[in-house]
């Protein structure tokens, strides 16, 4: 398996680098450029600007640009932003724990959640509870999600009023209300709305994987062994089949790690939140190369780590793919 | 078993870590800098002084998104400027009426006063010695040289570096008095320090791409910088050293990032903000019906109107020939121009935010009266017949039969491209696409994002190479048209590679007259004289229908009630009398 | 949201390593009394029908669209932004224009999107993954590699900047970049498919009736087409219905953030990003669009989950909805 896994490690070399080419591209084909801000302006003329191109070293052939990229990316320099001359390490680091802050809360709550009523769901099949779960959990796959947004911001913060302060029961947007900033509970207020829109889905998803993880698993034969010896009907379940039904949870966890960087771009766009989703959205609109690249690489990296990582669970969990 | 165990611990693990990071708080960084050397932190609590009360209060500013930068130097973003004026001052300024008032200068320099030569090729500003920067240190002529050394500085990435290209020196005869010396009469020489003074402190003028200064400037003005949470807020605070006593009477501006438009209106109307900036206009009945929020308009400086390129289009010549075969036609162009009812757009989509424009002389002491055309779409059908367009087969399209430059057979079918999200500018296009069905002119309409359609010469971008149809987006001049005149209407300014691709003359419009008539007004000092002959090329512009004018729009911004001392002004961003607001309780 | 679709990879390993050989054999046998089985357990999903019939009523009215009075793209600017009346049933936009009629249209535009990248993605998966299975060696080796490859692309950020280029390029003027986010969309959701038909193919090539075929001297193409495919074809079909839905949630949500579809061809995505500004004083602008995508996509799923019930046998014995 260390073979295996070593194999795997070398083969995301190459992958990284394609991609990074392949983004690369894709933006210089990109019409329209980080200068075009000032296009409009009569007062800069197209000395100024070439100038400015010089020095952002925009008129280089792509691929010299490509290699200074690398270059600099191999000393961890990831260049200033074209907008904001900030380093984007820097503006990077400003936006991270805001978005690390939302999704990892979003994410507990989803496992909170999910594991105990996919768990429940499954031992009491065709229950009534178990229908109004999966209809429940379809339908929150189903849901548009900007749209399931929208839609809580007409409702809480619109239509409904919270009854002592007279004002909307839940706010429509930012981090934390001004001069609270390190006040936990208003920036649980805040976060109730974001996080409500994201673990919808994510809760919808776990759900019903775990929900059919456990019917396999109880339908085993070793599990009706364990009955058979006589065992109680809870213990049953929470010692052997528990178990072995998370184990494909937990690779789907390690897949869901870049998420968790990424940040949810509909979520951050609606409810005025600063993380790296709406970091990259602004970025592509500004035309900002060196975040963009930035982001989608450091993305990109997270994504093979986390296939690493699930393929390494997976392999350690279940013997026969380790020998096979 | 060993394995069951291992799982069991990397999952409460994970759970371990997603706790710890929920328990870390967003950071707030991009506080104020070690580099301000204020012994005291600004003050938000009051320090009387002397029976003048202590500034007080917050006013919250609405805004959709951040800044780029707060060097005026680096940047031409609206946004930015009204930030940056609250802190950063000029020397001279013009006042809501259109008169220069003077700012860090102790008063205007005319040919009267002597501080101007005869030719208008020196200028001698005199600055007030009272003044301090945030930082108690004075403000001197050195401040001034300072300022010009980094604007004019090719490689210090300033955007404004050909604002003085007419510039010889900017030399520091005392500690107060500064003189400027130009190869030539510069008509907008008032306005050489617009956007404000550096101080020296700020850095190497050859490194200011690199500043601190940019993400925490430091001025003369009535707010100094306090912390900036990118994606969230800006906060200024009053500048104690302010030359004004009791002024400013607010203690915190706090710049808020509200990207949706909808939160901000809830928010105005919360209460939990008092200004929104450019408020769409379709939210004036919203503000109608509060009493606590009045708008506040002006005339604005913007015009929307349509460019129609009067050369061949993707022929790979930039230049104004040959003839755009459906646009080259002049009567093809007026008879655009007749079937469209701006009046209706104007009132009925625009619900009166907007005044409809004739020439791009249509506001301030340049204002001409250029009388509008009527909507008369049968005419305008008549015109097209007798061009040479008819609708043969019955789509409801024209197709050329005997036009002017286009072969028989080519369809009346023009491309309309604007800038995305801006509302009223994509609805202004739908309508005039279907008003212009009516008379059998088909309009595509597609919108690309505003740095591709405002892309440079080197971008090979469409409207810089004449490779459009129609264009329609909002531009305007300043309180001094000239540049912008000249730039969009002499035939010189057409981009091609003789020019190096320079010039706004996007329509590729010659007329020798208008040639001589910007000419001339660019070596004219008096401003009645000038006028008269901007009122001249006014009509000749209007009669090319080259632009096809549409509307202005006001500026102006949403204000709580609480707030008052404030002017909307035309010519200066919302914080240029900011020393002057009060807030009530 | 393309993680799902590895764990469902894994998910269909385990299942393929503890699975006997007798649904691959009922396939190879009498086929004509198979689709009338698997015809038979879909009516019994009662979920599945529903859904089948909301799908049919919204094709059914978008197809009739043009019978309708009003012309999506009408402006009108002296009745805009009514409510729902008898005039207009679902009232008017901002520029006037029916939004019943806007939504039958956009619902056009919307569900031919999904099903042409469904069926695109589904035909380049299923022949990389075919290729892949059947080849082994060298060339699986390669088109896994190229699979790697475009999932460990960010997909959202990727179709974001693609969306980006494509909006301010000629060919946005064409339908509003139909074609091209089409093509876009499914270069970015082939990967399950391929992965799928490849599995499928692994463990079926080594069976005995392939080899069968193959001592018989049947050429590859037709060990392909004949022998293999067919036995691929349930999961392939169930993917399709589940790509469908995917892709008209994401070509909304690309047209919500103003990279998908541009106006003015209407989509529910780039309905729903106009309806944004004046979502809480007039709030069926917003409420109306995305209401249909959500009973497009849940009828899609419902019937998605009906058509792997109905294909996959071994689901008899649980008769629960699997994931």
């Amino acid at each position: 398996m260390g073979n295996y896994l070593a194999r795997r490690s070398l083969q995301a070399i190459p992958l990284l680098i394609i991609i990074s080419m392949v983004v690369f591209a894709l933006l210089q084909a990109t019409p329209g450029g980080p200068l075009a801000r000032f296009e409009n302006d009569p007062t800069i003329n197209e000395a100024d600007l070439k100038a400015l191109r010089q020095k952002y070293g925009l008129d280089d052939p792509i691929p010299v640009r490509y290699l200074k990229w690398v270059g600099s990316l191999v000393r961890l320099d990831f260049g200033n932003s074209y907008i904001t001359q900030q380093p984007v390490l820097e503006i990077i680091g400003e936006r991270l724990p805001n978005t690390l802050r939302l999704m990892a809360t979003a994410f507990i709550v989803t496992l909170l959640l999910s594991i105990p009523i996919g768990i429940i769901s499954a031992i009491k099949q065709y229950s009534i509870f178990d229908h109004v779960v999966t209809s429940i959990a379809f339908a929150g796959q189903s849901i548009p999600i900007f749209w399931f947004g929208l839609l809580l911001i007409i409702v809480f913060y619109s239509k409904l009023k919270s009854p002592w302060s007279g004002g909307p029961l839940f706010p429509a947007g930012g981090i934390y209300s001004l001069d609270q900033q390190g006040n936990f509970w208003d920036g649980l207020w805040h976060m109730f709305l974001p996080i409500t829109m994201l673990s919808l889905a994510w809760i919808s998803w776990y759900t019903r994987f775990l929900r059919s993880s456990m019917l396999e698993t109880i339908n085993q034969d070793y599990i009706r062994t364990a009955r058979a010896k006589g065992l109680r009907e809870i213990w049953t379940i929470l010692k052997h089949a528990f178990p072995n039904a998370v184990i494909p949870l937990i690779t789907l966890i390690a897949l869901d790690l870049p998420t968790l960087f990424a940040g949810a771009v509909y979520t951050e766009t609606i409810f005025s939140w600063p993380g790296m989703g709406r970091l990259f959205f602004q970025s592509a609109m500004r035309r900002d190369y060196p975040v963009l690249m930035a982001v989608v690489m450091i993305t990109a990296v997270l994504i093979v780590f986390s296939n690493l990582l699930a393929d390494f669970v997976y392999a350690l969990v279940d013997p026969r793919i380790r020998y096979g | 078993m060993f394995q069951k165990r291992s799982i069991q611990t990397l999952f409460y693990l994970i759970i371990a870590l997603s706790l710890a990071l929920t328990a870390c708080g967003p950071a707030a960084t991009s506080t104020a800098p070690p580099a301000q050397p204020t012994k005291a932190p600004p003050s938000t609590e009051p320090t009387a002084t002397e029976g003048v009360p202590a500034p007080s209060g917050r006013v919250v500013i609405l805004v959709s998104e951040d800044p780029d930068t707060l060097n005026p130097y680096l940047t031409t973003a609206l946004l930015a400027s009204q930030i940056y004026t609250a802190v950063t001052e000029p020397l001279v300024q013009p006042d809501q009426n259109g008169e220069y008032q003077p700012v860090l200068a102790e008063r205007v320099p005319t040919t009267k006063n002597g501080d101007v030569s005869a030719d208008g090729t020196e200028v001698t500003w005199h600055l007030r010695k009272d003044v301090v920067w945030s930082d108690n240190t004075p403000f001197t002529a050195a401040d001034v040289v300072f300022t010009y050394k980094a604007a004019s500085n090719a490689d210090s990435g300033s955007v404004r570096s050909s604002a003085f290209s007419k510039v010889v020196s900017v030399e520091a005869v005392d500690d107060y008095t500064v003189v400027v010396k130009y190869s030539e009469f510069n008509s907008s020489f008032l306005d050489q320090f617009q956007w404000g003074i550096l101080p020296s402190s700020a850095g190497d003028p050859a490194d200011m791409l690199n500043w601190d200064f940019n993400r925490h400037p430091m001025g003369t003005g009535p707010f100094m910088f306090k912390e900036w949470v990118t994606g969230d807020h800006l906060t200024l605070a009053a500048n104690p050293n302010y030359r004004e006593q009791g002024k400013p009477a607010i203690a915190e501006l706090v710049f808020q990032v509200v990207p949706s438009e909808e939160v901000r209106v809830q928010m105005m109307q919360q209460g939990d903000a008092q200004i929104m900036m450019w408020p769409g206009s379709n939210l004036r009945d919203v503000w109608e019906a509060d009493p606590n929020i009045q708008l506040e308009l002006v005339p604005g400086i913007y015009i929307l109107r349509m460019f129609l390129n009067l050369s061949m289009p993707n022929d790979g010549d930039p230049g104004p020939t040959p003839p755009h075969p459906i646009l080259g036609d002049e009567n093809v162009r007026k008879a655009i121009a007749l079937g469209i009812d701006v009046n209706s757009i104007v009132n009925d989509l625009a619900l009166g935010r907007v005044t409809r424009v004739t020439s791009p002389f249509a506001l301030g002491w340049y204002k001409c009266d250029v009388p509008p055309d009527p909507y008369d779409p049968e005419t305008a059908k008549a015109m097209l017949e007798k061009a040479g367009w008819v609708d043969t087969n019955g789509d409801g399209i024209r197709e050329a039969h005997g036009a002017k430059y286009a072969p028989d057979g080519t369809k009346l079918s023009l491309s309309m491209v604007g800038y995305t999200d801006f509302k009223l500018l994509e609805q202004t296009e739908l309508v005039m696409a279907d008003m212009l069905k009516e008379i059998g002119v088909d309009l595509q309409v597609s919108n690309v994002e505003m740095s591709v359609l405002f892309g440079s010469w080197a971008d090979k971008a469409p409207r810089k190479m004449g490779d459009f149809d129609i264009l329609v987006y909002d531009t305007g001049a300043g309180i001094n048209p000239q540049t912008h005149i000249a730039d969009y209407f002499l035939s010189t300014n057409i981009p091609t590679d003789a020019n190096g691709g320079t010039g706004a003359n996007y329509t590729r419009w010659v007329n020798p007259q208008a040639d001589d008539l910007i000419n001339q007004a660019g070596r004219t000092p008096d401003l009645a004289d000038r006028k008269a002959l901007y009122c001249q090329l006014g009509q000749i512009i209007h009669d090319s229908y080259s632009q096809i004018f549409l509307y202005q729009f006001q500026e102006g911004h949403a204000f709580s009630t609480r707030i008052s001392g404030n002017q909307v002004s035309t010519w200066a961003p919302l914080t240029w009398d900011v020393e002057n607001w009060t807030l009530a309780p | 949201m393309l993680w799902w679709t590895r764990a469902f990879d894994m998910g269909k390993n385990i299942k393929t390593l503890s699975s006997d050989d007798t649904n691959i054999k009922s396939v190879r046998s009498n086929s004509g009394s198979i689709s009338a089985m698997t015809w038979r357990r879909f009516l019994r999903h009662r979920l599945a029908l529903l859904g089948m019939c909301v799908l049919l009523i919204i094709l059914l009215t978008s197809l009739l669209a043009s019978y309708y009075r009003y012309d999506p793209e009408s402006i009108n600017l002296k009745e805009k932004l009514q409510s729902p009346s008898l005039n207009h049933p679902l009232g008017t936009d901002d520029l006037g224009r029916d939004m019943l009629a806007r939504l039958l249209y956009g619902g056009r535009v919307s569900i031919s999107v999904g099903l042409a990248v469904s069926a695109l993605s589904l035909l380049l998966g299923t022949l990389i993954g075919a290729l892949a299975g059947f080849y082994g060696g060298t060339i699986d080796n390669l088109l896994m590699r190229l699979t790697d490859i475009f999932l460990s692309f960010p997909s959202l950020f990727v179709l974001i900047l693609i969306g980006a280029m494509i909006r301010d390029t000629p060919l946005a003027k064409y339908q509003g970049g139909l074609f091209t986010i089409i093509m876009v969309i499914a270069l970015l959701s082939w990967m399950t498919t391929a992965r799928l038909v490849r599995a499928t193919f692994l463990s079926v090539r080594e069976m005995e009736f392939v080899q069968a075929a193959r001592t018989l001297g049947a050429t590859n193409l037709r060990l392909i087409l004949v022998h293999l495919l067919p036995n691929s074809l349930g999961p392939i079909i169930v993917q399709g219905a589940l790509s469908t839905a995917y892709a008209i949630l994401t070509e909304s949500g690309l047209s919500f953030l103003g990279f998908g579809i541009q106006p003015p061809t209407p989509t529910w995505g780039n309905m729903l990003k106009d309806a944004q500004t004046y979502m809480t004083r007039y709030p069926w602008l917003a409420i109306f669009p995305g209401l249909m995508i959500f009973f497009v996509v849940i009828s899609v799923n419902f019937v998605g989950d009906g058509l792997r019930d109905a294909l996959d046998p071994r689901s008899i014995q649980s008769q629960s909805t699997n994931t």
